[in-house]
């Protein structure tokens, strides 16, 4: 365990820590550019160089281990001046692009420059011209002038992704980042390039002059795209959701996520149903009418409380937060006692890859079935509804991946009472239309495959009228005479903790930014 | 609190006049009731409430002033200020240290930049950061001018309050002029902005030295007009001494600075005392009374407006040709060449408008001789572009506390010159 | 540049200071909010202090970044001495009372008024501790950091004024 001092600051570390990791550990701050923690040591930009005793030469930090007795200087005159002269030589040739360039605002190199340096140009030349705005794949456009060259892009396709797509090309002051001739960059984590590019050279195809980022305001949650539940960024801009960003996580993504994820917040912006909606069968034939929640609740419950319970099917999604799977849970076990359940969701054969994504594309499965394994129910799958003998039927969500025969099934059934949020199949069966919110308007919980509880954050306000399907299924409940009362996702959870063994010891507020393992290794 | 409605008269029943109120116009609580009263009893006298404000003709400023008045005497006075907050320290905590000076300029509106450079001055401070000789001299000429307009203001609306409508158009007029050269330097008259954190906006215009002779001579002989008009006029020293008195201790005890203090014969002023920008190199006068009436109060206004255009004469006799900013790019936005052409100059001019200046974390008071007194500016930084506290030390402020016993048991028409002579500007009292 | 009053304070009052700093030319003494009066009544009688000049008093709302949550800081000037202080108390959200120094110097009424107003800081012995700056059916304290920047404040009902006038 070597001792070392860093600006007259003692720290022990492991042995083969390097310089950078011991700073860190200080809480010292040293500039870099191509060092990144997810990926291999190039030590090619020398932004980290620090002074040591054991070097004449400034050493660089992120790759040199630390000896015991070491002496480093971060702030010394001379490398005041190497820091200096690192940006100077790295803006040389850099394009006054800032006014249209998306990075502004999160630009490592603004950032450094504007710390470390701060002096004015001494060039007196032209600067050298690279490919501009040039399309590399599906979500990623590079801006060739703006390149640093330090092959974070290059390392991480290489590395992370398995796909070797990206490459340096020609030598000196024309190298270039490139895809091979013919080729693109579009394997599927290329959007991870964009973010862990330190400057605007590579930047998103989908995000490009969308919003500067000083507009966003940001929300941690989690992406509910597969059942890896990668923990991201929302951000957000007027009450819009503009981007997702993949936030660290060491027990569940690392530093990634997958561009399926990553563009996936743009299927959920239009053709929303934000108002409850009651089919009437009036003597002039069918119509719809948008009403106030409480009537359509009043219709529902006229509906499920008419016929015995045996008579109701319920469909539940994997989608359902685990505190709206508690309260479904509540409802199924008490007033709806005997009821039919069926289970949806999306397909769970997608692709699955041993990077991160799942096959399973549903966020909670596991946090449903730990939910309800007290309850002993499972569910059949939705693809074998069957409307006999069912006078009422309950859909939570309307993601459901099903056939034209499952449709067809439904619509047999005389009172469909659909909890969904976008115009649909669902919401045209629907007598009864309750507006759901997005996983990114509600407080809640969601259970990766691995049994990892991660919170998720409301970034969205959602509208007046859209409520959670917790809340509908409590609201239900209360009408059909079950004792629920909860004020918020909080309580619900507390509850959990004490009714739902595999959620036992599990605190709400602890689950911030380091997530939480359920004690799923005993289920 | 609303106002009160005046008390109704008292009518005069079937069966007579009702008893009688025993009068209580009384100056202290022990004197005896004037022997005519007492014998005749000819006054039913009930105290009166009378709302001032805070939308009156008389006083500058919107303010209330709820009186309570035995006749004409003033039993008591209740002042209220607030009309004109506009939570300018609120604002301040989103804004970065640049973008304060706009709201800077209007506090003290009739002197702006006697503010812009307060609040620089402060944000340096806090920076630790110095500015060039000439920045220094500029700075102090224009402080200096805006000094001379508030007094002017004041000289001139006291005058308008007592019936002298010709020395107040003469006091305009003066105040027009100077504030013309203002516009031609600054771009306006009032909110000038011209100050920046480590500099100034741009640099004297080329023909400013003889455009300030120019109006320094109409404002002199403005002035001198002003003064054989009021200084010995039997009806403004009748109405203006031994009116407002306040004392040397109990001003100090008030927070008193400025032309108020001084005028109780108190030899302070920021510019002596704690010399900032260039003043120790200048030569000047710091008039003082000795009574703290209004009479003084007048006096010295007038005569620091002559001790300012000294000061100016000064500072451009010893200025040199030379930069106006400090050349840290850190604190100050690169040339606009350097901005447009060079990436460097538009990575700093990025920061610098999107974040900030950065002030260290920490806590300054920073104050300076303002119009009124002493102008101060206390932040608290975060170590980030934006201030995490402002609060600006108004001079009038600690002043109008002082009101009350300035004029309790005098008439009500000598609450007219001693408002206007304290010269309570609402943007600065109430931010 | 006033370490002579520093060091008098902490020789009079060595358990009423809780911390001193110095930046930037300005010295700074917390006390100990019990002890306040009786500190700035030395600071104002004793001849080598003499501040007999209340500069300003304001409050400062340190939501987030420091506990206690509140500051009331204290500024003073000797015209005689020439020289300047700093004097802070610490005031928990859950204990808002300052005892008032209005018995030390006149000047701090419409200040600590105004700490009042912006921060709801209640200065014990006050003799009138009202609004000043906001009208007085303002609810909440603008300047503490919770209140929002644009924040809207409920209508007031027009007043009525009397029909009759006997």
């Amino acid at each position: 365990m070597p001792t070392l001092k860093i600006d007259g600051r003692e720290v022990t570390v492991d042995n083969g820590r390097t310089i950078l990791q011991a700073a860190e550990a200080l809480g010292i701050e040293v500039p870099t550019f191509c060092y990144h923690p997810g990926l291999s040591i190039a030590a090619n930009c020398r932004m980290c160089l620090v002074d040591t005793n054991k070097s004449p030469k400034p050493v660089p930090a992120c790759h040199a281990q630390v000896m015991d007795g070491m002496e480093v200087h971060t702030q010394s005159e001379r490398i005041k001046r190497t820091r200096s002269a690192v940006l100077e030589f790295i803006l040389l040739n850099h394009p006054v692009d800032c006014p249209i360039c998306d990075q502004a605002g999160e630009c490592v190199l603004q950032d450094h420059y504007f710390k470390y340096s701060a002096q004015p140009s001494r060039l007196f030349h032209r600067k050298q011209h690279k490919s501009k705005a040039k399309v590399l794949g599906p979500d990623v456009i590079l801006d060739a002038e703006r390149c640093i060259l330090c092959t974070r892009c290059v390392r991480f396709c290489d590395e992370v992704a398995k796909q070797s797509q990206l490459d340096v090309v020609n030598r000196g002051e024309h190298s270039e980042i490139t895809t091979f001739p013919g080729m693109q960059l579009d394997n599927p984590y290329a959007g991870n390039t964009v973010d862990i590019c330190p400057v605007g050279a590579l930047t998103s195809l989908h995000f490009r002059f969308k919003t500067r980022v000083w507009f966003l305001q940001t929300e941690k949650s989690v992406c509910p795209e597969c059942a890896r539940g990668c923990t991201i960024r929302i951000d957000t801009f007027e009450n819009t959701v503009r981007r997702y960003k993949p936030h660290h996580n060491a027990k569940v993504n690392g530093y990634w996520m997958c561009d399926e994820g990553r563009v996936s917040f743009q299927d959920y912006l239009e053709g929303r149903m934000e108002g409850p909606t009651v089919l009437d069968f009036g003597p002039n034939g069918t119509r719809r009418f948008a009403t106030a929640t409480q009537r359509a609740l009043d219709e529902a419950t006229r509906a499920l409380a008419a016929s015995d319970a045996k008579r109701v099917a319920v469909v539940v999604t994997p989608w359902l937060t685990n505190e709206d799977a508690y309260v479904v849970g509540e409802l199924l076990k008490g007033p709806l006692a005997g009821a039919k359940v069926y289970r949806g969701g999306r397909t769970t054969s997608g692709t699955q890859d041993d990077i991160l994504r799942r096959a399973d594309k549903n966020p909670n499965a596991k946090g449903l079935d730990a939910v309800w394994s007290r309850l002993g129910l499972t569910g059949a799958p939705l693809a074998a509804f069957s409307a006999v003998n069912t006078d009422t039927v309950l859909i939570f969500g309307d993601n459901h991946m099903v056939g034209n025969e499952t449709l067809v099934e439904l619509e047999k059934v005389p009172n469909r009472i659909v909890i969904g949020a976008f115009k649909n199949a669902f919401w045209d069966m629907a007598t009864v239309f309750l507006p759901a919110r997005l996983h990114w308007e509600k407080d809640g919980t969601f259970t990766n495959f691995e049994g990892v509880v991660q919170r998720l954050r409301r970034a969205v306000k959602p509208a007046p009228t859209a409520k959670s399907d917790g809340w509908y299924a409590m609201k239900l409940g209360q009408a059909l005479g079950a004792r629920l009362d909860f004020a918020t996702p909080r309580d619900i959870f507390v509850a959990m903790t004490s009714g739902v063994s595999a959620f036992a010891g599990i605190e709400y507020d602890a689950l911030g930014d380091a997530s939480h393992t359920t004690l799923m290794g005993a289920a | 609190m609303g106002g009160h409605a005046p008390a109704p008269a008292s009518k005069a029943g079937p069966s007579g006049p009702p008893p009688l109120a025993k009068s209580t116009r009384l100056m202290r609580a022990d004197a005896e009731p004037l022997k005519h009263e007492a014998e005749h009893n000819i006054f039913h006298s009930e105290l009166m409430t009378v709302a001032m404000g805070p939308s009156h003709p008389a006083t500058h400023g919107t303010m209330q002033m709820m009186l309570t008045l035995d006749g004409e005497t003033i039993v008591d006075v209740d002042v209220k200020i607030g009309y004109l907050h506009r939570g300018f320290e609120k604002m301040s905590e989103v804004a970065t240290y640049n973008q304060v000076i706009p709201y800077a300029d209007r506090l003290n509106y009739v002197s702006p930049l006697c503010n812009n450079v307060g609040w620089v001055l402060a944000v340096e401070k806090a920076l630790g950061l110095d500015v060039p000789d000439r920045c220094k001299y500029i700075r102090m000429i224009v402080c200096e001018m805006s000094r001379i307009t508030d007094h002017l203001t004041a000289i001139g609306a006291g005058a308008l309050e007592l019936g002298g409508f010709t020395p107040f158009l003469y006091a305009i007029q003066g105040r027009e002029a100077l504030w013309d050269v203002v516009e031609e330097l600054t771009g306006a008259r009032m909110t000038t902005s011209y100050t920046r954190v480590g500099g100034l906006r741009h640099d004297l215009y080329a023909d400013f030295e003889k455009r300030y002779r120019e109006t320094r001579a109409e404002v002199e002989k403005l002035l001198r007009d002003c003064d054989k008009l009021l200084t010995k006029n039997r009806i403004f020293v009748d109405r203006m001494a031994n009116v407002g008195v306040i004392g040397a201790e109990d001003a100090i005890d008030f927070g008193f600075t400025g032309p108020c203090l001084r005028s109780t014969g108190v030899d302070y002023d920021v510019r002596v005392a704690a010399p900032y920008l260039h003043y120790s190199r200048v030569q000047f006068d710091v008039p003082v009374g000795h009574k703290g009436d209004n009479y003084d109060r007048y006096l010295c206004r007038m005569e620091e407006i002559h001790q300012s255009f000294k000061i100016i004469d000064q500072c451009l006799a010893q200025m040199e040709p030379g930069p106006i900013n400090s050349p840290d790019w850190n604190v100050v936005l690169p040339p606009k060449e350097q901005v447009y052409n060079t990436i460097e100059g538009m990575i700093a001019h990025f920061k610098l408008i999107m974040e900030g200046v950065k002030v260290p974390a920490g806590e300054v008071y920073g104050y300076t001789e303002a119009g009124n007194g002493e102008l101060g500016f206390y932040i608290v930084s975060d170590g980030s572009g934006r201030p995490w506290r402002v609060k600006c030390r108004p001079p009038c402020f600690a002043i109008m506390q002082g009101l009350k016993p300035m004029i309790v048991g005098s008439s009500m028409a000598d609450i007219i010159p001693t408002f206007d002579t304290i010269n309570m500007i609402g943007g600065e009292i109430d931010r | 540049m006033s370490q002579s009053v520093v060091d008098a304070i902490q020789a009079r009052f060595p358990d009423a200071v809780v911390s001193t700093h110095a930046w930037r030319g300005d010295d700074t003494v917390v006390v100990k909010k019990a002890q306040l009066v009786e500190v700035c009544r030395f600071l104002k009688d004793d001849p080598a202090m003499d501040f007999k000049m209340p500069v300003d008093v304001c409050g400062v709302d340190y939501l987030g970044f420091k506990e206690p949550r509140f500051e009331v800081v204290y500024h003073l000037y000797s015209l005689t001495q020439k020289h300047r202080i700093r004097l802070k108390v610490e005031v928990p959200e859950s204990d808002l009372h300052v005892p008032t120094v209005i018995g030390v110097w006149r000047g701090v009424d419409w200040f600590e008024r105004e700490a009042w107003d912006m921060y709801g800081i209640i200065f014990d012995g006050h003799p009138k501790l009202e609004r000043i700056l906001l009208y007085p059916e303002f609810v909440g304290h603008p300047l503490r950091k919770d209140y929002p920047q644009r924040g809207y404040q409920p209508l007031m009902p027009m007043p009525t004024l009397p029909t009759e006038v006997s």
